[in-house]
C-alpha cells in the first residue's frame, strides 16, 4: 500500500464538504454571514493565495538556480517569510482556510476545514523543519539557523 | 532509481508522480459543486450548526452571493494549485515513494471516489432540515 497518506481523495473530500456547507438549504435555515465579515475573509483568503504561490515561486526559483549551477546540494530558501518560518507555504494555506471559515461566518465546516489542513500540512512542516535542521547540524550554514524559526504557526509553532 | 519505478522515461515518470496531487486538486472544484448541490436541497450534520457570525440575511440574492463567492474562492485555490503542480512545483522528494501499487490504488481512487464518497459521505451525514 501506498507509504503516505494518498492525496487524490483528500481535496474531493474537501470540495464535498465545503460544497455541502454552501447551498441554499443551510443559509435559509441561518441566514449568511454579515458583508463585512465576508469581505474580511476573502481578504485573508487572498492573502493567503498571494503568499502560497510566493513561495511555491520561491521554492521553483532555488530548483532552477541549483540546476543551472548543476549542484546536487539541497538549498535551504531563506528570502521573504522563509526567514522565520521553516515551511511558510504551509502557513499561507492556513491563512487561506482561516479566511474560508470567517468568510463563512465561523461556521463548523469552515473550521472543520481549518482544523483538517493543520493536521495534513502539520506533518510535512515538521518533517521539512527536521530535514533543514540535519543539514545545518551537517555544515550547511545558509542564512538562518533553522533551530531559530517557527516550524508552521509563528508565536505558536 | 527505485525498485519499484514503471516508466524508465523521465517524463513519464514525472506524470505518475504527479498525477494523485494533479487528480485531487483538478476534482476538488466539482466535488465542491456536487457538494453545493446537494445543499440546494438538503442538510448534514455540519451543515446543520448554526454558524458563529450570522446576519439573519436570508433573501435570495444574498445566498446567492455568499454561495457563489465561496465556491470562486474554493475554486481559485484548488485550480491554482493544480496548475502549480504540472508548471510549478517539482516534487522530486516523492520520487523514492511511488510503486505499481500505488499507481493502481490512486487510478482506482480517481474513478471511483467521486460516486463512492459523495454516496457515502452524503447518506451518512445527512438530516433533515
Amino acid at each position: 500500500m501506498p507509504t503516505a497518506l494518498p492525496p487524490s481523495p483528500v481535496p474531493v473530500l474537501w470540495g464535498l464538504i465545503a460544497g455541502a456547507a454552501a447551498g441554499t438549504a443551510p443559509m435559509m435555515k441561518h441566514g449568511v454571514a454579515p458583508r463585512l465579515v465576508r469581505t474580511l475573509g476573502a481578504c485573508l483568503f487572498v492573502l493567503g493565495q498571494v503568499g502560497n504561490a510566493w513561495c511555491h515561486w520561491e521554492l521553483r526559483r532555488l530548483r532552477t538556480e541549483k540546476q543551472a549551477l548543476g549542484s546536487s546540494k539541497y538549498f535551504m530558501p531563506t528570502r521573504g517569510p522563509f526567514c522565520y518560518i521553516s515551511s511558510p507555504h504551509y502557513t499561507f494555506e492556513l491563512v487561506t482556510w482561516l479566511g474560508f471559515c470567517v468568510h463563512n461566518g465561523l461556521d463548523v465546516t469552515g473550521a472543520l476545514l481549518w482544523l483538517m489542513s493543520i493536521g495534513a500540512m502539520g506533518a510535512f512542516a515538521r518533517d521539512r523543519h527536521a530535514k533543514y535542521l540535519a543539514l545545518w547540524k551537517g555544515g550547511q550554514r545558509e542564512g538562518v539557523d533553522p533551530a531559530t524559526k517557527w516550524i508552521m504557526v509563528p508565536g505558536v509553532w | 532509481m527505485g525498485p519499484h519505478r514503471i516508466f524508465q522515461a523521465e517524463w513519464a515518470h514525472r506524470l505518475q508522480v504527479r498525477y494523485p496531487w494533479f487528480g485531487g486538486y483538478a476534482s476538488a472544484p466539482l466535488a465542491f459543486a456536487a457538494g453545493r448541490k446537494y445543499a440546494d436541497t438538503g442538510l448534514t450534520l455540519l451543515s446543520n450548526i448554526t454558524p458563529l457570525l450570522t446576519s439573519g440575511d436570508k433573501s435570495a440574492a444574498a445566498i446567492a452571493a455568499q454561495g457563489l463567492s465561496a465556491q470562486a474562492l474554493f475554486t481559485l485555490h484548488f485550480v491554482r494549485r493544480a496548475l502549480e503542480v504540472v508548471f510549478v512545483n517539482d516534487y522530486t522528494g516523492t520520487f523514492a515513494r511511488d510503486s505499481r501499487l500505488e499507481l493502481l490504488y490512486y487510478s482506482a481512487s480517481a474513478g471511483l471516489e467521486p460516486i463512492l464518497i459523495l454516496d457515502s459521505l452524503l447518506a451518512f451525514l445527512h438530516s433533515s432540515p
